[in-house]
């Protein structure tokens, strides 16, 4: 059996904790203590990267982009109000950093939303599940993130690994709500079949 | 002949039926992706517990490190906040105002006649004014105060000026 919930009911509790922590080390940041960056840095950098692999599509890239976006949300911390999570806010420069990098180094001439990846990495042989490795299941998570296009790759990290709501998901991609549901439920449908046998 | 087999193909597709998805098909769709009622759409927990698992891509070590050295590198700018608020500048050149108003209505006689034009009065109210607010010849207290206010308000229009070119 499946045990379907919403983002909303799993996180609200830890995310209000999370909000006023960050917000904490944000305010030292502000008042010069830039040690006190390292702690959100280190908080947020795995999944600052995930977005960004996801959208160029390249490790060297990503990192320069992470790398960049954290910088400019140091250089703009002033104007962090805390009308959102700090790490909705971050990630939307991640994002746009990432997009800029792309739209800069583009050899490709396909855009975010239409590329598809097509490298099938599985044989289609179903594996057993208790023959599986961590590393093995691992791999097929990963191939079949790999297939799904960028945005969809994206919207299931925001919404499935890093718990943003709807609206965060909005707010940082610029995508419209229905957009967003329709992309969550068509690549959610494919990662079910994609890992039907891990799950 | 060709044309013939070609429209008899067609008849023939057309009339098997297209495959249907489930009855609830459409239901489920709509649930997911309706705007309205619930904002957000079901997870597959076991699905999420996957992918945070195994989805997550990872930094090199010295990561933090490399964008530490960067950050300290940068000087953080610090804001330049105007002296006086808006609000007070507009309240200060208010009072200002309405104190020269009342000194200017409500000074002395002048020796300037009454059957003098319009303009002659004003200007002999003008300098009876000027006359009040001086002692012994040197500026008075009010005369400095409201140069110092004068330098202060300008002083907060041009930071105010060169932060929003700054941010520009």
């Amino acid at each position: 059996m499946i045990l379907f919930v919403t983002n909303f009911n799993i996180s609200g509790s830890y995310e209000g904790m999370d909000h006023t922590e960050d917000q904490i080390y944000v305010d030292r940041v502000k008042n010069g203590d830039t040690a006190s960056y390292s702690f959100l840095l280190n908080k947020y950098k795995n999944m600052a990267y995930t977005i960004a692999v996801k959208i160029t599509g390249n490790a060297e890239e990503a990192e320069d982009a992470v790398q960049e976006a954290f910088i400019k949300a140091y250089q703009a911390i002033h104007s962090f109000k805390g009308n959102s999570k700090f790490s909705t806010w971050l990630y939307t420069i991640v994002y746009r950093t990432a997009i800029l990098i792309i739209k800069d180094k583009r050899i490709k001439t396909s855009s975010i939303d239409d590329e598809n990846h097509s490298h099938d990495a599985t044989d289609g042989s179903v594996p057993q599940l208790d023959q599986l490795h961590s590393d093995e299941q691992a791999k097929y998570v990963r191939q079949a993130i790999e297939k799904l296009p960028k945005t969809e790759a994206l919207l299931i990290t925001l919404y499935y690994m890093n718990e943003s709501t709807i609206k965060e998901v909005c707010e940082i991609t610029g995508l419209s709500i229905p957009n967003v549901k329709i992309q969550l439920f068509r690549a959610r449908k494919r990662l079910e079949r994609e890992l039907k046998f891990l799950l | 002949m060709a044309a013939k087999k070609k429209e008899k193909l067609k008849m023939l597709l057309q009339k098997v039926e297209p495959d249907a998805p489930a009855a609830d098909f459409m239901e489920q769709v709509m649930k997911e992706i309706s705007t309205d009622g619930t904002p957000e759409i079901p997870v597959n927990i076991a699905l999420q517990n996957l992918l945070k698992q195994h989805g997550m891509a990872s930094l090199s070590p010295d990561f933090t490190e490399q964008v530490m050295d960067k950050i300290e590198a940068i000087s953080l700018k610090k804001q330049d906040q105007p002296i006086i608020s808006r609000k007070a500048g507009f309240a200060i050149a208010a009072s200002f105002l309405l104190f020269s108003l009342m000194l200017f209505l409500f000074a002395g006689n002048t020796t300037t006649s009454a059957k003098s034009p319009d303009v002659y009065h004003l200007i002999g109210r003008f300098s009876q004014a000027t006359r009040q607010l001086q002692a012994n010849g040197s500026p008075s207290l009010y005369l400095i105060v409201v140069l110092m206010l004068g330098v202060l308000l300008g002083l907060d229009y041009y930071l105010k000026y060169f932060q929003q070119r700054q941010k520009a």
